[in-house]
Formats: C-alpha cells, structure tokens, sequence
C-alpha cells in the first residue's frame, strides 16, 4: 500500500497553520477551535482513506483479442473487505475507471477499456485502486500483481484495399463439403437462432454460434512474400485485411508467412488461427 | 415560459457540484456581506452569475478577462474601505477573490483551493462575529463546505450530496474530540506575532474614559452596549453598593477631570486573599489598560493594583477578558496616604463663587467630615435637577454656572463641581469614573453592567481614610436609588412584557455563558482546569505532547471503532471474506455474481490437493448462510477452518 498527500493534503496542512497562527494572534477562542477541528478531520480523513483500501481483493481476466488501435476490454471484479469500499479508482495499463461504492463483502465488476498500440501480446502486470476518499488528504495506492495478456492483432488496412483480389486463386484448393460443421465461434449479432450452440451456452461457455464451412467459390492464397512494400508490419495489415475479407466472402484461403504455411481452410477458427499467426509473428530485424 | 421552468432547466444544466460550490460559498460569507458591507453582496452575486455563465457555457475566462476582473476587485475593496490592512479590508479581498479563484477552476486541487478558501473566510468572521448566533450559522457553512469537499474529493466517482453529507458528519464526528482535547490543551501563553489592529479605544469603541470632560459620560448614557458581567460567590450586593470602580482622576481644570499619574508609577500585583467580597468580571474590549471592579478592589489574579485602588494590565484590554476580584468597603480597603497636595490642586484663578462657598462651609465647619456633610446638605437642599440633556457649561467659570445658575446636570456635573469644592475648602478630593448599577440576570444569577451605567463619584480624604461621596445620590437620589427599575419592576410588569424580558435575559445568560466557558478560554483559565485535574505546572512543550497523545490514542480507538463495526455485521461472511482474500492472493478471484458454492468448485478444481479443506468451508459458511438459528459454534469453527486454511503458492 502506497500513501502519499492527496489532491488537498499539502494545502490543508497550510490551511490549519494560517488559521493557527491567526489564532494565536488575535487570542481567538473560535479560530483556535476551527483551526483544530480541520486537523482533526484531516487526520480522520486520513485514517479513513487507509480503511477504505483494507481488505479489498481484485481479480482481473484476458480481454477478447483486439486489433492494434482499438480499446481490449479487461474484465475486473473488485470485492470489498468487512466495510464498504467507496470512491474508487481502478487503474491498470493507463487507464482508470471509478467505482463509487461496493457494499461490504460484495463484488463489483468493471471494464477496464486498455488501448492497444502495436500487434503482439497485449499484457497487463499490475493493477492498482487508488482513492483520495474522503477528502483528499491523502492519496492511497493498493497494487495488485496480476498477469494478463491478450493477442493483438495487426491493424488492418482499410477496407477498400482489394486484398483478396490481387491474390490468384490457390489451385490446390480442394471444394469445401457443404455445411460442414468446422467448429464454434463467438456469436455475432446477423447470427440466426438455428446457428446458436444452444449447448454451448447452457454449458456456462458464453454465447457461441456454430461456424459451418460454407464456402463455394475458389480459395485465395495470402502470402508475404507477395505482399507489396518494403514495410513489414504495412504488409501484414494488408494480410490481415486479407484474412478478414475471405473469411467474410465466406471463402478457403491460405496463409503463408515466408514458409510457415496456415490453410488452406475457412471459418471462424481458421480465421482465428490466421489472425494470431499475424500478431506473433516476428518483427522485422533492423 | 415561466420563470420557475426556467430556472429548472438552467439548474439542470449546471452540475451539481457548481451549484453546491455557490450555495456553500454564499452561507460561509453571509454574515459578513449582509452585515457588515452591503456593497458586497452584490459584487458577489455578479461573480457568481459569471461563473454559472462560464459553467454553462463549458468555458474558463482567459487571462485577458481575469487580471482586470482581479484588479478592479481590488480598486474596490480599496475604495470602499480606503485601505487594504485590516481585519475588514482583509476579508473584503478575500471574498471578492474568492470569487474570482472560481471562476478559474481547472483542476481537483483548484475546486478544493476555494473550499478551503471559503473555510479560511469562516475563521476570518469569527473576528468579528462569536456570539453564538454566528457561531452556530458558521458551524452549519463548516459542515456544508466540508460536504462539497468530500464529493469534489470524490469527484470522480460521482457521488451524491447526501452521501458527502453523511460521510462529513461521520468524519466531524470523529473530528470534534480531537479539536475540543487540543483546544484545551493547546499551550495559549504564545504571541501575538503582529499588531492587533486596534478594535478598542480611539477605534469606535464607546466606553469609559480617563478624562472627564462635560459630556464624556452623558455621551455614553444612551448605549445599551454591555460593558461587562459580574458573577459574585455568594450575595450579590444590593444595588446601593454597586459601584464598579475605574480610573481615579486627580488633575482638575474647572469641570474637566483627568487621571494625571502614570498608571504604572506605584502599581503592584496584589493576589487574592481570604478576605472581601469575590468575583469574576468578565469584561468587553475597552481600549484602555485599566480593568472595573467592585469598589474597592483589594486584589486580583493578574491584574496590578496601584495605590489609588485603580486595576491595571500590561497592555490594552482588546478582547474579552475575564478575572476575579476581591473587593472590600472604600474605608474599609485602604491604608492609603492623603495624597498631598496633588488631591489639593486647583487652578490658579475661576469660579469665585464656588470658592466663596467653600471658605463659607469651611468656616462653619469644625473639621474636614464637617465640610462634607455641610455640602451634602447644600447640595439635598438647592433643588437641582439631575438631567440627561444638560445646558452648556464652559469657560473658567463652568463650576459657577453649574452650581449657582443652571442646577441642571448629569453625574459629571456633581461629580466635578463637588470635587472641586472640596479641594478648595481644604478637604483632599478626587473624582473616580466607573459603573453604578447593573442589571441582574436571574437566569444567569451574574449582574449585567451596560455603557449606559456609567457614573462618577467623588473620593474625599476624611477621618484618615479615603471615603465615597456620590453628589449625584445626594442631589437626585434616583439615580442611584433606582434598584426599583431592575429588581422589583418585574412584579408591576404586564405578562406579555415580562416574558419578553425573561426571553431576553434567558438570551443573555445563553450568551454569557458562551462567552465565560468558549470564548474567554484563556491561559488563565487553562491553567485553573490543569490544576483541577492536578496537573500544574506543565510546560508548553509538556502540553503540546500531552495533547498530542490524546489524539494518536482517539485515532486509534476510532480505527478499533471502525474495524469492529464492519466486523460485527456478519461474522461468517467476514471469515469466508478471508477465505476468498487467501484463494485471490493464488490467482482464484471470486468472480461477479458466483455464488459460494459454484466459487468453491472451481477453487476445487484448480487446486484438488486441498480440495478437502475448500469443502468444509464452503459447507461450512453455506449452512451457516442459510440457517434459521444463529450458530455461533458453527461461526467459530468456520473461523478456524479459514485460520487453517493455508493454500501453497
């Protein structure tokens, strides 16, 4: 726990000795009482913001994978100790969210909103509540040790760029099996109720919808190599746009960054494995 | 549309803390703009629509707003108090800058800045107001501005003004001991630093002089203003003895009267004895350095006597003070010499007449009591009348015009006429000013003396003692006789005019008692409450730790007070609280909306080496949750399961 004077703490303590030192001029019964009840209170207050943070756990999960620029969604929940816990500040990779008040022994969950600036593993070492409550005199700091990480995709590059169109089509691909069922992924709002794993979901796992390998036309062939440019990490965003149009266009395609081939395959899953191929793989040795 | 719509809207559109901000703001200063200086209610006012301008309009004015704004608030305090020192200019300034600091409001540390600017204008009031009227409207505007700071300090969190309400008053509550334990303890022998600008004597304080000059008493005869209270051990004296003793005058010119000895000349500290009537006067800012007491003060705490019974203090009287006398009988209390020639002198030339009269009485009379009681007869005799509104004696003659033409005088008049023709009848005179009189406050049991007692009489050396001699009791004897006014009135009084008067008594006692026990706690008084707990003679630094060990142990009980009363609300939840708090330190965070039991599984199943253990407590504090009867036995088991419980990292 760290404490250190709050938002008001040094101009409180100024406050007190200015209305002291008039109190001891004018002989003041009324200054003098002034003077020592805001003491008073802002050693109370003190005592108050070091209660505030006892007892407190925390618990923070992985946030769903994200592309570089965007905001990953942390889930914590915070708990509070035997007394409530009030006016909180959770912070943790740059950004804080409040709490205003978590009753006693109850939990209070909250979102921590963490940008991602560059593809890779976005990862979360320590998390801390801080809070001046009640008054601002001090400024109490719990840290937790925490260890977090989220993939980071590659930002794509815009959606007009034909990705898809500048590659050939991949000959090997063989014609997908109608409706074969490739595995689950998570739901999205056009999904129908029939393509929802209803078992999935019963099952506690979140809201799933079943993927199905419907792909009908010709499979692309997404590699590194072809990509234009001299900029690896402005080729891998055009591969993840790439990605992302065929799995839209419901299309096979295959992944192949200098050799370390992914595919031919399609769906969500597939989609997936693509993505995280692109977010580790390595950057460019300069 | 309707004004009372539009003001909804306008105020929906503020936030709530720039609302609560002015309102708490505007208590604090109240009294002050309302009272004190009209012009600054409405400068205030424009300050505060600027600011709510500004709110609304998400905008801080730039500098090229601010500095004129700063500046003509400066041009009008000086033009309004011609000064910038002082108590007054002083918190003129810093109302009209108070207002201004809101208007630049950036950050958390800027919106508390002018919280405690509104507290520090609070603590500059109470210069000027501490009754209890005041005392009680400023605590109300502490605890308002102590609740917008604990909101703005919760700023973000956005809670309500009710919450910052309840939590204020916990922290006051808290608070109060601390402050009462270092008000009494404080080491109050220290300062002042810097002048105390003068709130007595030529500053505006109407009240005794030194100097007699026709009209210097009368001036005063209409000021209920109070000019001190007087509590008494045991009976307090009937109103024919109570004459309240100030300065004695010796230098004469005519009419006008002046002290003429340096106060300090002969004046020693006389401490209390077993003897003479006790009690505490509790007096008024005079101005002056010498104190009223009970004619004639025997001793004092504190206080110098001089020889010619005058009570004095080192430095002017500038705020309440309070002491005890003793005080015996004028013949009774002194063993003082004549006084030589100085209680003889008279000017050279003027009032012949007078002077006449007193070779006549001189004559006739066969020694010094002789003279005095001759005059006393002259004086019950000629049918003088004891007014108010006086015609204008002057010029060398005044005694004269006094004694033989107009007959018409007040208190002054007698007092100096018949001093004067004592001296020059031989007789050793002088005039003392002071009270006669007082009001007794039945609920209070302490007497009221107000400006408008004031009186002065005549001391002659007779029978080698120094003897009062009030003229003015001789020559209108209701003067002085009056006590029917103050003690027996009450009874002829209508009922509706009694209870006003019981109500403003009551008021009084009320007040008075505020000022003895609050505002007149001194070192005097300090030292008195450490002896009644047998601590004399301890130092400041001895105090000031002594105060500081008080307050670490009230902290620390108040941390013992808090823990317990988040304990008790729910012993097995505090232990299986400790339980999750173990589990998260390895990772298992309880998670939003698990119940115990779905939280144990899956601590079970993370951990299936100490799966056993886990069981028992969740089983454990489950029944315990659910169960019709307490079980305090099942609570301390659950309390030992989670005392054993000790997951390997």
């Amino acid at each position: 726990m760290r404490i250190r004077p709050g938002s008001g703490g040094v101009l409180l303590s100024l406050l007190v000795v200015l209305l002291l030192l008039g109190a001891i001029n004018y002989a003041n019964a009324l200054l003098f009482f002034l003077a020592f009840f805001l003491l008073g209170s802002g050693l109370v207050s003190a005592l108050m913001a070091w209660r505030n943070l006892q007892g407190l756990t925390v618990s923070l999960d992985a946030a769903a994978p994200g592309f570089a620029g965007e905001r990953l969604l942390f889930p914590v929940t915070v708990t509070a100790g035997s007394r409530d816990a009030e006016a909180l500040q959770v912070r943790a990779g740059g950004t804080g969210m409040p709490i205003s008040r978590i009753p006693a022994n109850r939990t209070q969950a909250v979102t921590l909103p963490v940008r991602a600036a560059v593809r890779g593993q976005c990862h979360i070492g320590g998390l801390e509540i801080a809070s001046e409550h009640p008054m601002g005199v001090l400024r109490v700091t719990r840290e937790y040790a925490v260890d977090v990480s989220t993939l980071v995709y590659p930002r794509p590059v815009r959606r007009e760029v034909p990705v898809i169109q500048m590659t050939e089509a991949a000959a090997e691909a063989p014609a997908p099996v109608e409706d074969e069922l490739v595995g689950l992924r998570g739901c999205r709002p056009e999904d129908s109720p029939q393509r929802i794993a209803w078992k999935a979901v019963a099952a506690g796992r979140g809201w799933r919808a079943k993927e199905f390998a419907t792909a009908t036309q010709g499979g692309y062939r997404l590699e590194l190599a072809a990509m234009p440019g001299d900029d690896l990490e402005r080729r891998l965003a055009l591969l993840c746009r790439g990605v992302l149009d065929a799995e839209r266009a419901g299309a096979r395609w295959l992944l192949d960054l200098n050799g370390e081939v992914y595919g031919p395959g399609a769906g969500w899953w597939h989609r997936a494995r693509c993505l995280e191929a692109l977010a580790l793989y390595p950057a460019s040795q300069k | 549309m309707n004004f009372s719509v539009r003001l909804r809207q306008w105020l929906g559109v503020l936030p709530g803390e720039a609302i609560w901000l002015i309102a708490a703001l505007t208590t604090a200063i109240a009294p002050y703009a309302a009272m004190a200086e009209p012009w600054l209610t409405p400068v205030w006012l424009a300050l505060m629509a600027w600011f709510v301008h500004n709110v609304m309009r998400s905008r801080i004015p730039g500098r090229w707003s601010l500095i004129p704004a700063t500046l003509a608030g400066g041009v009008v305090v000086l033009s309004n108090h011609g000064t910038l020192m002082g108590v007054e200019p002083g918190l003129s300034l810093l109302v009209v800058m108070t207002g201004l600091k809101l208007q630049e409001i950036h950050s958390v540390r800027d919106r508390l800045l002018v919280v405690y600017l509104g507290l520090f204008l609070i603590g500059g009031q109470f210069l000027i107001y501490d009754n209890v009227l005041a005392a009680l409207h400023f605590t109300a505007a502490t605890l308002f501005l102590c609740a917008v700071w604990v909101r703005i300090a919760a700023a973000a969190a956005g809670l309500s003004m009710r919450w910052a309400f309840k939590t204020a008053s916990t922290i006051a509550a808290f608070a109060v001991p601390v402050a009462v334990a270092l008000f009494l303890l404080f080491p109050r022998d220290i300062g002042p630093f810097w002048g105390v600008p003068g709130s007595g004597g030529e500053n505006g304080v109407t009240g005794l002089s030194d100097r007699m000059d026709p009209g210097s008493v009368q001036q005063l005869a209409e000021s209920e203003a109070i000019a001190f209270r007087a509590w008494f051990e045991g009976q307090v004296p009937g109103n024919r003895e109570r004459y309240w003793r100030g300065p004695v005058l010796w230098e004469n010119d005519g009419l006008q009267w002046e002290r003429g000895l340096d106060l300090d000349a002969d004046a020693v500290a006389q401490p209390l004895t077993g003897t003479g009537t006790r009690h505490t006067i509790l007096l008024e800012p005079s101005g002056h350095r010498w104190l009223l007491a009970l004619d004639r003060p025997l001793g004092s705490t504190d206080a110098a006597l001089a020889t010619d019974g005058v009570l004095s203090e080192s430095e002017p009287v500038e705020s309440r003070t309070r002491y005890q006398v003793a005080s015996a009988a004028p013949e009774e209390a002194s063993l003082e010499p004549a006084g030589g020639q100085l209680a003889l002198s008279l000017p050279e030339t003027g009032n012949p007449r007078t002077r006449a009269l007193a070779q006549e009485l001189r004559a006739a009379a066969d020694s010094d009591r002789g003279v005095v009681e001759a005059l006393a007869e002259r004086l019950a005799e000629a049918e003088f009348r004891y007014t108010l509104n006086p015609p204008v004696h002057e010029g060398s003659d005044a005694v004269d015009q006094f004694l033989f033409e107009t007959r018409t005088g007040f208190c002054e008049h007698f007092a100096g006429s018949a001093a004067f023709l004592l001296r020059a009848a031989g007789v050793p005179a002088r005039v003392v000013m002071g009270y006669q009189g007082g009001q007794r406050n039945p609920v209070g049991e302490y007497l009221l003396v107000r400006q408008s007692d004031a009186h002065a009489w005549v001391e002659a050396y007779v029978d080698d003692a120094w003897r009062r001699f009030d003229p003015t009791a001789v020559a209108a004897p209701e003067r002085v006789t009056g006590e029917t006014i103050e003690d027996s009135a009450a009874a002829a009084e209508d009922g509706r005019g009694s209870l006003l008067r019981q109500a403003a008594l009551t008021w009084d006692a009320i007040n008075a008692t505020w000022h003895q026990w609050v505002l007149a706690y001194n070192e005097g008084r300090q030292g008195r409450l450490l002896a009644y707990f047998g601590l004399e003679g301890l130092t400041r630094w001895h105090l000031l730790g002594l105060a500081v060990v008080i307050t670490l142990a009230w902290l620390a009980a108040a941390a013992m007070f808090m823990r317990r009363r988040g304990a008790s609300r729910d012993a097995a939840a505090g232990a299986f609280d400790r339980f999750r708090q173990k589990l998260a330190a390895v990772g298992i965070g309880s998670r939003i909306g698990e119940g115990p039991r779905a939280y144990g599984e899956r601590a079970m199943a993370a951990r299936p080496d100490e799966a056993s253990q886990i069981r028992q407590i969740v089983e454990l504090y489950v029944r315990l949750r659910y169960a019709q009867e307490p079980d305090p036995g099942g609570v301390e088991q659950l309390r030992r399961a989670v005392r054993a419980y000790r997951p390997h990292r």
